[in-house]
Order: C-alpha cells, then structure tokens, then sequence
C-alpha cells in the first residue's frame, strides 16, 4: 500500500523527466539547422533596450540588433551610418547639431526609420529614471523636427563629446510606434531595431537566437548567413571545448594561456584586437601627506615598472603599451614616448625627493577580471614598485569595493590614499574627452567633473573644458595632445600601463569573420558561412 | 521435570551426532579454542541441555551446528556434525542455507527484541522461511502459512497482526513470534540459546510450557543451552554439562542432579542456594575458568578442582563412564 | 501535528533567513555605484538612489519589500530589467534537475559501495572504496569538471561540454557535483551496514535459512537508511543553493550563478528573491528528510 504509492510516484517522476529529454531531445542548438552558424561569448549581456542600459558588456547584444547615426569602421574611421550627413551649425550664438537621415531605413518590424523616432529616443535617453546615461544628454536643450528624414539638436553649450563618444551623436535608432504599442516590457522581451540581426528568442543566461534581417539597408556591409545563436559560457576551457569540438562555430575571448593552444589547433583561425579599455595606475595626489604629491616620485613610479615585461609574462603578450590615449585616431600624439624601465634612476629620484629608504603606501588592486589577469598584473606592478623602494601592501578588491574606493566625494572612509589600479575605456574611437572629464580634471561634484580623479591642475581643468567645447575635429586634436602632453610630463591623472587585447578564434573553413569595433570587437556585422561550408549545407 | 521416557539406548541413530567438533577463533590477538573437542547427540523427540558459565563454549557449539560463526576468523577446524547422517561440514553453504538452515535446524536466541528487524512486519518476518524454502505458491499462501504458525504459537488475532511491528509487541509475544519463525517449516531440530534469559520470571514458566509443547506436537530434538540449572531440569531430558570448550558430563538429568560425578557439576550443584537451607554465604567455586587463548596442558578445572591430582595437570582426562547413561571427564574415574 | 509544527517552524527560517539577507547585502555596498556609468555626476547618483528607495532607512525598506513580497513581487532585478521573481523562478527548474541528477549519481555510487565496503570489511573492495571516497573529498568539484571536459568533451568528443537540454548534457555536470558527497554518503552507508550487519536480527535472519544477498540487501541496508537519508538530504539541499561553480564550468542555467552574479552586482531584489527560493527549498528539503524518518521507521511512526 504505502510501498506502491512510493513506487507509483517515483516513476511518474521518471516518467516526467524522460518524457521531458526526449521531447527536448531535438533542440540541441543552432548548429544542426542549415544556413546558421553558432558564437560563444564568455559574458552576458544584461539588458536589451539600448536606452536604459549602462553597462558596456551590454552592447554585445544591443550592437547586433539596434544602430546609431555615426559609426566607426574597422579602420577606426568614423563613418556616417544612419546619418546620411550631418554638420555642426550655429544659431543665437549657441551651437546646435543638423542631421539628415539615411532615406529607406527599414526597422525590423517594416516600420520606416523617421525622426520622430529618434525623438523618442532622445526623450528617454535624457530622463534619469530611465536611463543611465541621461547626463550626456545635460546639454542638448531642444530637439527640433524639420521633417521626417531632417532634424536638429539645439545646444546650450558646445559638447564635442556628443560627436565623439559611443554611439557617435549619441542617439540610438528606437522605434517610436512598435514601443508605444507594446511597452516597455514588451520592448524588453521582443526588441526591434534597425540593425542587421533581428530578435527571435532568448532564453536568460543560455543564448540568444538571432536572424539576418532581410530588408537591412545596408548591403555592402552585411551578415552571410541567415541564422544565429549567441550562447554563453563563461568558463575559459568550456568555451575552448566547444569550438574544438564544433559544437560553436566562433568563440571570444581566447585566454592568453590557451592561445597557442588554440592557434595550433588544425582548421581554427585566430585574431588579436585591441579592446578599448585603457589600464593605468592611479596615484595619490588629493592628500597633503602624500609623498605623490611630488612629481620625483611620481617619476620614480614610472622608471620603477617594466611594463614590457609584465606584458609578455603575466599577459602572455596579450596587451599593448600605450603612452597617453593609445593607438588610433582623435589625438594620440606617436611623438609621445612612455617612461623606460630604469629602477637605478627610480632609486636615485626617490633618494632625491628625500625617501633615500623608500616608504610605505598601500596599493589597492582589483581582483574580479574585468580584464584577463588584470589581478596578476597589478600584482606584478606592485611588486615592481616594492623593488626600488615604494613599498606596497597589496589590498585585494572586488569590483564593487574597488569601485567604492576610487569615487571621490562619499560621505566617509575608506580613501584611495595610495597607489589604485584604474581602468577607464577611451571609447570605442578611443576618443579620451568624457574619460579624461572624470578622472584627470579636479573633482567638482556639482558640475559633473572628476568623479574619480585625483588630480587638481587648473591648466589640465581648463584644458579639458575647452576640448569639450571644440566641435571642429583638428582643433579638437590640438587641444587633445597638449593635454597629453602635459599629462605625461608631469605624470598628473596616473600612469599609463598597457591597453589588452581580445582573441577570438573560429573555424576557418566555415566562417568568414569581419571585424567590426562595435562592442569591443564583438559586432557580427559581417559574419557569415564560406560558401563551401553554405554549398555542403544547401546539399544537406 | 519430563513426564515421558524416551528411549535413548545407544543403538538408535541420533537426530544429531557431533564428533570431535573443534572451533576456534582466529583473532589479532591469537586463537581462541572456543570448542576443543566435544561429541554429543540429541535424538528426535528428546531435549538436551547444555549447561556452562558464560565462556564455556556453549553458545559456540549451536553456532556451530548452525555453521553461523562470527566472521572473519570463525572456523571449524575439525569434527563432523551429522544430521540424520548427513556431515553438515561437508556442505556448500548455498546447499545449508537453502535446504538446512531454517528448514531442518532452526535457532531461537536470547533477546527476542534483537531478534526481530525493527522496520519490517511480522507477516513479512514469519513468512520468510516459507517464502525462502520455496514452501508456498504465492503470496496469499505465505500469508496464511504465516498466519497458521502465529495461531499454533497462540498469539491472538494473528490475520490483524500480521502487519504489525516487533515494537507493537508485548516481549512474551515477541518471543513466541521469534518461535514461530524458528518452527515454520518444521525443522528436525531446534535449538534454544538462552531463551528465558531475557524474560520476566512469570513468562519464563509460560516460555518453557511453549518449548515443551513445540517439542511434543512435533516430535523435534531440542538443545536447549542455558545456564540455569533450574530450567534445564525442568525442560530436559539429558544433559551436558561444558567447561571451557569441553564437555565434562553427560547425562540423565535427574541422574547427574542426584549423582553428579565431575568435580565441577558437583561444585555447580552446591552453588545453587536451596529453599529452607540456611547459610551465611553462597558458595561459589574459587577461581576463575582459564583464558581460552592459553588453555592449560592438562584438565582445565584442574586450578580449581579440589580433587586435584598431578596427572590433571599433565594431560587431560578421558571420558569415562561414570553409571549407565552417564559420562565424565575426569581423572577420579579412571583410577 | 507535527507536520504542522515543522511547517510553522520553516516559515519562521525563512523570514528570518531574508531579514538577515536583506541587511547584509545592503551593508555590503551600493548598487548605484555599479549601475550607473562611472562618469556619472554625483547629482545623478543621488537621484537614482532616491528614486529606488535606497536613501530610506533599512526597517522602511524592508516593510516596503516586505509587503510587496507578499503579493508575489520581488521587484525588478537592477540588472536584468525584468521581475525578480521571474528571472530566479526560470532557473529553478535547471537548478532542481542537476541536484537531483547529482543525488542521484551519488547515491548509486555510494550505496552498492559502501554496502559492499562493509560486507567485505578490510578487503580490496573496501580499501578500494575508502581511497575512491578521500579522493571524493580531496578533489574540488570544479577541478573534477574541468577534468570531465577536458577528457570526455575535447579530447575524446563523446558528451557535449556546455548547456543544458539533452541528457548527455546532464550526465557530466551531475558526475561533477555529486563527486563531493559520494565520499560522505560511502562512509554513512558503511558504517550503518557494519552496526546493522553486526545486529542479532541479522544473525537470525541467516539462521532461517534467508539467501545471503537477501539478508544483506533487504533486511540490511533498510535498516541503514535513516542515517543515509539524513546525509543526503544534508548534501541535497547544499547542492540546491550551492552549484553556483559547477554551473559556470558547465554554462548550466541555474540558480547559482544568477544568485552569486546577483550578489557581486548588488542586484539587491534577484539576491532577496534567490535567497527566499533557496531557503525555502531548505526548508523542503529538510522537511522531506523528517517525514521520511516516519516512513522508513516504523517506531518513529508509532511514537517510540
């Protein structure tokens, strides 16, 4: 009686479970359907809707399904995308942005693409309770609409960042009608945009299914192939595993360990680009005690650190030295070079600047790996500094501390008040302005300017303020590499160390892979199937 | 005291023959002799006691006979045990379990609560030997099997029972159950180790009327092995009386009562306190019986024996015959 | 009654389990500061904390969660953009089959070889059986899966090394987590047998003639089951809140990670929602084990 309900129970369960494998068992992935192609990327992106996320990790996804006005090309030239032109005018004394738009843009819906779709945009993007990105929005004052393919953006104040920064004109393509109908959480579940993939489905922390949209206006530059899987897996040799065994056509960050590894593997391409992220080392120059404070011993710090070495050992070669802004366009002066390794002439500075027997300071180091080993190279650097005298006592962080630690204007301790691993991304054009904005001009909590600066130079302020105000691109530049200039003179806003590189690899002979920045790297916007590898699958 | 005389002339085959049985224990610390040479028989329809201190080996003697020593290091190492002529020793274990054990030898022990699987029923307990002898066609069958053997050992309402739980017994009922699985197949022989050890004093006289009655209707040999000379009296026919793994007397149970020709029964028989008798103090052999890891050359009361004699210590005493139907090891008879 | 009681005694856990939860990630750090873009002014900062109730005083907060809580809504996840509830309800299903395929897997290890380990008491089974179990416990269970992967998905391409859906999917990250108790449960399951085979009731079973594998498998290792069943619900209800890296290496969707990512992103409402779906799964489990005794032993059930 009690023993055959039990046994009547338990194989109702088997039942449920093997009825529920055998149903699934056809899913097995993207891959087996012809005419589609699988990538793997080791982090999730969090949110779809391009107005209200803030994190850059989202636009993985949102750069496949969503477009702005400007883009930049895999040579790092900026180019118009859906702007079809545009130039900056004046009116009242007050500079304002006018924009033509691409004519038969279609969003993924049939909707055409009008202007009254980017005032939408413009709507929400500059509402704080909507997205996380409203103060780059502070200084546009009115969006006017001159018709359906034309409009205007009134400025209180000249803003070059507006250009520069990422998505350039800073205004995604939303489509006004589609949203209204379904609302937000429509929006979030089912997302239409203008750009090359359109949304199928998406299953949270497992993958997301994308297809080609066929009425892109864009048909130079487009994806090969009609369907894709973007799935998840955050382990390294999971990943690798997975492109070995076919089970994922294309994978992302190839960890320096396992680069050879993967490059020696028969019919597996690799390529290493560099990410957009700019790493240095931030110091200590807002306290009246601090022996930073004096630019021997900031000098000091920089002859200390072999950041060549650290880049071939602890990187694997992974990463790239860079001396203020780093490789590309908007400002990076080559004349420029970065401080040698020299730790006799480090000693002899410190010596100089009255610490003959070195000091002590803590050293704060960030251990999630926002950047591959980014934990170990701190480590090396720090241990470097130890080596000529700059004694440090490592800190360990996890992001959310070490994000705490390095804002300026808390209410309380703990103060950054020694040496802080920093990271802070010049953009996708590697423009420095917004950075720079926040952690080389002196911290002034009303306006907006450096959150996470330590720095109080009011030459560097003025400075920055002014190429924030400069529209036109060489002038811009000019003001661009004084700063830098500047900054590598005096050491001011930290040290510069090296900029990482990202590896992807796929299979050679069916994917055809071209890179685009978007996304750190991660834009499919022209990734498609060799057309042996489409032929075999037709025939299939 | 029995009311029936069994004939028990040498010439009728005995139900059980063990001859020359040695066990012993293979231990880390050495072998313990625990049976070093015993003969003994039992026929059908007659009980006999085995009677010994604890140590003595008397427990060892019905595992050996059931061949369930204690493993590892348990052995029989010599001696035949003959059951209706068949050499148990000889014996694949699969042919004992299947065919002997529970079937034609069952064994009742000491504490019936132990005895019986706390998580399972009694109908599931009692019908085991049916179910495992292959004596019953399907389930219904071991049910009422079950249920027959639960009335013939009178336990009330054995149908309502039967899916009951040892702990939903009272202990005299307990060991009727544990009865009841010993005697469902009707063995030949049954063994009893202590089996009114554990119960009260007022269904200890309940528990031996059940054996005596078990033995009558079914006309099986009993041992019965206990270590009270009053309830061996009252169940037995003969008895055998051990000593450190050896048997030093054997026979008629009024005969040794009133005669006992060994040394240590007679020590036995004076320790046991008598109604009316006045005395200071009890007696109570001096000394203790010999590690059995170091068995002494010779006899092994002889430390203890009053009648001690320099050849007891020098080897040990032949069985001889002490009256008709009686028999013991000792020196003193042989002179 | 009893059932009654246990039950009132699991709620009383889990409120108790969210208040403490509720206070502790709010201590731990600011969300804000990880939502936002780094270069956001401060103005902005303190506008959103204020729009998302963070500035008020943790006892409002928690009335103000409290009672949406109990209509069922946990909130939106800061990251996810979607109700708590829903994005933590959609890994329960993946979390509760891997614990039970590693259970599973754990148990018909552990029983026949620690069953075996105790009939055949210092014997090669049951050396073999002891070195096979510290190994259990000596090996982390992500190192074992990475080792799983590396074996059987690159080198010898025989199970798929990532996701979840088929069976072969299950079969390695299961064998990864439940590596860690089969060592406890062996131990559990051989010490019982060697008590329960030493038992009178065992002796007596033998004595009647009951086939040795009989004995052992039936009127043995029933009697070795509580102590069994209390360890793996022990193990069990750990493997419900705590897969979180054997889900990493394997891409399994389950409720670990969410819940982990969640704390380090101080998602506050997915780690309130996680943390009440695993406790309440505790509870349950917990409350399994105990009813279970009433079953598997009849003097608990008769009240002995």
């Amino acid at each position: 009686m009690r023993k055959r309900t039990l046994i009547a129970f338990v194989a109702a369960a088997v039942a449920v479970i093997a009825g529920r494998y055998l149903w699934n068992s056809g899913n097995t992935g993207g891959n087996q359907a012809a005419d589609s192609l699988t990538v793997a990327f080791a982090g999730e992106a969090t949110d779809m809707d391009p107005t209200k996320s803030a994190a850059g990790i989202d636009y993985y996804f949102i750069s496949q399904i969503f477009e702005g006005l400007v883009r930049v090309d895999a040579n790092g030239k900026s180019i118009n995308w859906l702007a079809e032109s545009w130039e900056v005018l004046e009116e009242d004394g007050k500079p304002l942005i006018d924009v033509r738009i691409r004519p038969n843009v279609k969003f993924h819906n049939g909707d055409p693409l009008t202007a009254h779709d980017f005032e939408f945009a413009f709507q929400r993007q500059r509402d704080p309770q909507i997205s996380r990105w409203s103060h780059n929005q502070a200084l546009v004052e009115r969006f006017e609409i001159i018709d359906d393919l034309h409009f205007r953006l009134h400025f209180s104040e000249p803003d070059a960042t507006y250009v520069a920064d990422y998505p350039g004109l800073r205004l995604w393509a939303i489509p006004k009608r589609y949203f209204e109908q379904v609302g937000e959480a429509g929006f979030a579940r089912a997302p239409v945009g203008t750009g090359p993939w359109k949304f199928v489905s998406r299953k949270v922390n497992e993958s997301l299914q994308l297809e080609a949209f066929a009425d892109y206006w864009n048909q130079e530059h487009r994806p090969h192939v009609k369907h894709l899987t973007i799935r998840i897996i955050p382990e390294d040799l999971t990943r690798i595993g997975a492109l070995k065994t076919g089970a994922v056509d294309w994978i992302d960050a190839v960890p320096p360990a396992m680069i050879k590894d993967v490059r020696d593997t028969p019919g597996i391409t690799t390529a290493s680009y560099v990410s957009p992220n700019n790493l240095f080392l931030q110091f200590n120059t807002h306290m009246p005690d601090s022996p930073f404070n004096d630019l021997r011993v900031r000098q000091a710090a920089a002859h200390a650190i072999d950041v060549d070495a650290i880049i071939a050992n602890v990187l694997a070669g992974q990463g790239e030295r860079y001396t203020q802004i780093g490789r590309g366009p908007n400002g990076d002066d080559p004349a420029l070079q970065p401080y040698d390794y020299d730790p006799q002439k480090a000693r002899a500075l410190l010596r100089e600047a009255g610490y003959p027997n070195g000091f002590d300071t803590p050293c704060y180091n960030l251990t999630t790996p926002r950047e591959v080993n980014v934990k170990e190279v701190g480590e090396a650097m720090f241990a470097y500094l130890t080596a000529v005298g700059i004694r440090c006592k490592v800190v360990g962080l996890e992001y959310q501390a070490w994000l705490n630690i390095g804002r300026r204007g808390r209410n309380g301790p703990p103060e950054m008040d020694g040496v802080i691993s920093w990271m802070w991304g010049h953009g996708i054009s590697n423009d420095p302005g917004v950075a720079w904005t926040g952690y080389v001009h002196s911290f002034q909590p009303g306006a907006g300017f450096g959150s996470y600066s330590y720095t109080n130079d009011a030459q560097l302020d003025e400075l920055i303020e002014a190429q924030r105000r400069t529209f036109d691109a060489e002038e811009r530049k000019v003001l661009l590499r004084r700063i830098a200039r500047i900054k590598n003179e005096q050491l001011l806003g930290g040290l510069p160390t090296y900029r990482p590189y990202v590896t992807f690899a796929w299979r050679t002979d069916k994917v055809s892979f071209k890179p685009w920045p978007d996304a750190f790297w991660r834009s499919m916007q022209e990734i498609g199937l060799k057309p042996s590898a489409q032929d075999r699958a037709a025939a299939e | 005291m029995t009311d029936t005389a069994i004939d028990t002339a040498t010439d009728r085959t005995p139900l059980l023959a063990v001859e020359g049985l040695k066990t012993y224990l293979y231990l880390r610390r050495g072998v313990v002799k625990a049976i070093d040479g015993v003969d003994l028989h039992v026929h059908a329809g007659e009980s006999l006691g085995i009677i010994g201190e604890s140590g003595s080996g008397k427990t060892m003697t019905s595992l050996s006979i059931m061949r369930l020593l204690p493993q590892p290091g348990g052995r029989i190492v010599a001696g035949s045990i003959r059951l209706n002529g068949v050499d148990l020793l000889q014996l694949s274990e699969r042919d004992m379990a299947a065919n002997y054990r529970g079937r034609q030898i069952s064994m009742i022990s000491q504490d019936p609560l132990a005895s019986l699987n706390p998580v399972f029923t009694i109908g599931d307990q009692v019908g085991a030997p049916f179910r495992y002898h292959g004596l019953a066609k399907d389930e219904a069958d071991i049910r009422r099997s079950a249920i027959d053997v639960l009335r013939r050992l009178r336990i009330p309402s054995p149908e309502r029972r039967l899916d009951d739980y040892p702990h939903q017994f009272s202990g005299g009922m307990r060991q009727r159950v544990v009865a009841a699985m010993a005697i469902a197949c009707s063995p030949r022989l049954l063994i009893a180790d202590e089996p009114t050890s554990a119960l009260d004093v007022t269904i200890q006289a309940q528990m031996l009327d059940l054996l005596r009655e078990i033995q009558h209707s079914a006309g099986l040999g009993l041992i019965l092995i206990t270590h009270d000379l009053g309830v061996a009296a009252s169940v037995c026919h003969r008895i055998a009386v051990m000593y450190s793994g050896r048997i030093v007397e054997t026979g008629d149970v009024r005969e040794i009562y009133a005669r006992p020709a060994h040394p240590y029964t007679q020590a036995l028989l004076q320790s046991l306190p008598r109604l009316g008798e006045k005395k200071r103090r009890l007696y109570s052999i001096a000394g203790q019986p010999p590690s059995l890891l170091d068995r002494p050359r010779g006899c092994a009361f002889a430390a203890r024996c009053a009648h001690r004699m320099p050849i007891c210590d020098e080897s040990p005493p032949p069985t001889v015959q002490a009256a008709p139907g009686q028999s013991a090891a000792c020196w003193l008879l042989k002179s | 009654m009893f059932l009654l009681k246990r039950i009132l005694q699991g709620l009383l856990s889990i409120v108790g389990a969210s208040i403490v939860i509720f206070v502790i990630s709010r201590l731990s750090g600011d969300p804000i500061t990880m939502l936002l873009p780094v270069e956001a002014p401060p103005a902005l900062i303190e506008q959103t904390r204020r729009d998302m109730g963070l500035d008020r005083s943790y006892f409002e907060q928690y009335v103000i969660f409290a009672r949406h809580a109990i209509g069922g809504d946990f909130g939106q996840s800061y990251r996810w953009q979607m109700p708590a509830l829903e994005l933590v309800m959609q890994r329960l299903p993946a979390t509760i089959e891997l614990a039970c395929a590693a259970l599973l897997f754990s148990v018909m290890i552990a029983v026949p070889l620690g069953v075996l380990s105790a009939v055949r008491r210092g014997s090669w089974i049951d050396r073999c059986g002891n070195v096979f179990a510290m190994l259990g416990q000596a090996m982390p269970g992500f190192w074992v899966g990475l080792l799983l992967v590396y074996f059987f998905a690159i080198q010898l391409n025989w199970l798929p090394a990532f996701g979840r859906g088929t069976f072969k999917q299950l079969i390695m990250p299961a064998i990864a987590l439940g590596w860690y108790p089969v060592a406890a449960q062996t131990r559990v399951v051989r010490s019982a047998m060697l008590d329960v085979l030493d038992r009178d009731y065992i002796r007596v079973a033998r004595g009647l003639g009951v086939p040795e594998n009989v004995v052992i498998w039936k009127y043995g290792l029933r009697n070795a089951l509580v102590p069994l069943i209390t360890i793996m619900g022990v193990y069990f209800a750990a493997m419900l809140g705590g897969a979180f890296v054997i889900e990493v290496v394997f891409a399994w969707p389950g409720l670990g990670r969410t819940v982990v990512e969640a704390v380090f992103a101080r998602d506050f409402p997915v780690v309130q929602a996680g943390v009440l779906i695993t406790s309440i799964l505790f509870v349950t489990s917990n409350l399994l084990v105990d009813l279970s005794y009433h079953y598997l032993d009849p003097r608990i059930r008769h009240g002995h």
